[in-house]
């Protein structure tokens, strides 16, 4: 079969058994910042109602802690380069939050940025090409909160061809990119000629 | 009134498997209904409008051929879930027999729509095949609410006994007609996911949980719709139909946009008519409205940036709001209100055409006959209902839900151009000095 997206959703539900007698316990979809704020607007009645006029604020993320390859590392936000890339961290043990795309735990894939080394040693991503299928991801958040993830894939592709839409473009539920580099070193331009990514969906 | 006859065909022509899917779109079949559109602007301004009886044509000969047949039959799927809820209601509360008339015929003309797909895929006698599990089906669970309503607690046992044998055998179906990619019990367990969710609902709405039973709707619509993408995928797959497509960004975005879009148009449509009778589950239909207005400014969101998504829900509020108040007015016989909601609804029109053209750079006459029109649909539908007219109240609502699509299609294909033109583009340079070349 193909469409793991609507396999995970369906098998989602699947798991949901007793929904007869536990509707509460059984919800659709994971715990996202938006259905949080949203439990808040429950109306009175018709000649009451107010609609929803504004994006829950979700706090952004303050550190990320990856234990199957021993992360536990600050998170700073980035932007874009001059050049139209992702900026990277200045720091070889941050990581970095595309902060022009969703937040950790808000519907959408947030970008985690990484190096994989500096010019004497690993870095803070150095084994991220490691990670396998249902890796725990925690991003800790500036409110004392922790969103969880599961990583559901790793792959590596050339930077030339890097997946820009498989990256960037929204997605309905709470996503991970993590971002490193990898493949070989090319010393002439100082760069590794890849890009590892690690693909990670909300635990529920 | 003048009267016409509507008939709204989704022709879905899969050219490459030498079959044509046609769906009957949300009452497809001969529907005598009368949607007065004396207030109805042009219906080519749009891509496949669909308002005032016009056919909507959905060609899956076209570069996405499996898609397209996912975005029908969530299309299709979504909306027997929301049809057989307001059957499975209507039971559950005293109503006019014209409103029980006008459920019934929905929820047929909807199977009506599954069943020529049906048959167009899969020949006659599977089709027949299929509609008589799928009547039954719903037949069964029109009883159970029946039982249900008149605290008849053998009649609901019965319902249950028989829905049980149907999920085997439907389940047993759906396996079949995908050759074995969704396997016998994987098709019967979201068989029966889907009948104890429509179940749930009932159970909550008859003992006064509203919340539990609008949860439950929600939850029984997006399972709906994510049974038809695993279908589409599989049916296409079966026909040697590329499914590659299917996780596409820019197809996921229409998928996404599909569920949400549509399910606005479901959930609002309920509202209006909770208003208009002053029912007791408004609150709990109106939490179900904001968090459906919250996920769309996610979407937003996700697209754009947190401002741009305030920005979108300040104008969807307006809109949200202008429908209520309409809704609100049309209960009160209050003209003056009336007007001033249509006033302020025009107001939304204007500035929401100007927002979302900066964002998609779609003519901004386009996305004003097409907000337009979906206004209409939900302040047309809300006439006919407060005055009766059921049947016309709800083929307005069919045609609105069915917009809805076109819209979302439209806006998925924009936003994915406008989009990728601003995202970060190329590799990252997250390496320092090559300790781990390899």
């Amino acid at each position: 079969m193909t469409a793991p997206a609507s396999v995970t959703r369906w098998w989602g539900y699947a798991g949901c058994a007793a929904v007869a007698v536990a509707v509460a316990a059984c919800s659709s979809q994971p715990s996202t910042d938006v259905s949080a704020h949203t439990t808040t607007q429950r109306t009175a009645g018709a000649s009451g109602f107010k609609s929803l006029d504004r994006l829950a604020d979700a706090p952004a993320p303050r550190r990320i802690v990856i234990p199957a390859i021993a992360v536990d590392a600050p998170v700073v936000p980035l932007g874009v380069a001059a050049d139209g890339t992702v900026q990277v961290p200045t720091r070889w043990g941050d990581v970095g939050w595309y902060d022009g795309g969703p937040r950790p735990g808000q519907p959408g894939p947030a970008v985690l940025l990484g190096h994989i080394d500096s010019k004497s040693g690993p870095a803070v991503f150095y084994k991220l090409r490691s990670l396998r299928a249902g890796d725990e991801v925690q991003v800790l958040r500036t409110d004392g909160s922790v969103v969880r993830f599961a990583v559901t894939r790793v792959a590596r592709y050339p930077k030339a061809r890097f997946p820009t839409a498989d990256v960037y473009l929204p997605t309905l539920h709470p996503e991970l990119r993590l971002v490193t580099c990898g493949g070989a070193f090319n010393f002439s331009t100082g760069h590794y000629v890849d890009n590892v990514i690690a693909y990670a969906v909300l635990r529920r | 009134m003048r009267k016409e006859i509507r008939k709204r065909v989704v022709a879905v022509s899969l050219s490459t498997l030498s079959v044509a899917t046609v769906l009957t779109a949300c009452g497809g079949s001969t529907h005598e209904s009368a949607p007065s559109t004396a207030r109805s602007p042009s219906p080519a301004s749009m891509p496949g409008n669909s308002m005032g009886g016009t056919a909507t044509v959905v060609s899956l000969s076209g570069p996405h051929p499996a898609a397209q047949l996912r975005s029908a039959l969530e299309m299709t799927l979504g909306d027997h879930v929301l049809l057989t809820v307001e059957l499975m209601r209507d039971k559950l509360r005293p109503g006019p027999t014209g409103r029980t008339q006008a459920a019934v015929a929905a929820v047929s003309d909807n199977t009506k729509t599954l069943s020529d797909a049906m048959h167009q895929i899969y020949g006659a006698r599977t089709a027949a095949t299929f509609t008589t599990l799928w009547n039954a089906h719903v037949q069964q669970l029109s009883d159970y609410a029946v039982a249900l309503a008149g605290h008849d607690t053998s009649g609901q046992r019965a319902a249950n006994a028989q829905l049980h044998h149907i999920e085997g055998d439907l389940g047993t179906f759906l396996s079949t007609a995908t050759e074995g990619r969704l396997t016998p019990a994987a098709a019967r367990q979201a068989v029966t996911m889907h009948i104890q969710m429509l179940l749930a609902q009932a159970d909550a709405y008859a003992r006064g949980d509203y919340a539990s039973a609008y949860e439950m709707e929600t939850q029984g619509f997006d399972h709906m719709t994510a049974m038809a993408d695993e279908l589409a995928s599989d049916i296409a797959a079966g026909k040697g139909v590329p499914t590659t497509e299917l996780s596409l960004p820019s197809q996921q975005l229409q998928s996404a946009l599909d569920r949400l879009f549509a399910e606005h148009m479901g959930v609002m449509v309920e509202a209006m008519r909770s208003a208009v009778d002053q029912s007791p589950d408004f609150a709990s239909v109106g939490a179900t409205l904001n968090a459906n207005t919250a996920q769309l400014g996610a979407a937003i969101g996700a697209l754009y940036g947190h401002a741009a998504a305030d920005a979108f829900l300040n104008l969807w509020a307006q809109h949200v709001n202008a429908l209520m108040a309409y809704a609100n007015a049309t209960a009160t016989h209050d003209d003056a209100a009336k007007a001033a909601a249509q006033k302020s609804l025009a107001d939304f029109v204007v500035k929401m055409a100007q927002f979302l053209g900066a964002a998609t750079h779609l003519p901004a006459i386009q996305l004003t006959s097409a907000l337009t029109q979906h206004d209409m649909h939900l302040t047309d539908q809300i006439d006919a209902y407060a005055t009766g007219d059921f049947t016309k109240a709800a083929s307005i609502a069919a045609a609105g839900y069915a917009h809805m699509f076109t819209l979302a299609s439209t806006l998925a294909t924009a936003i994915g151009d406008t989009v990728a033109a601003r995202l970060p583009t190329g590799g990252a340079q997250t390496g320092g000095g090559g300790t781990a070349h390899r």
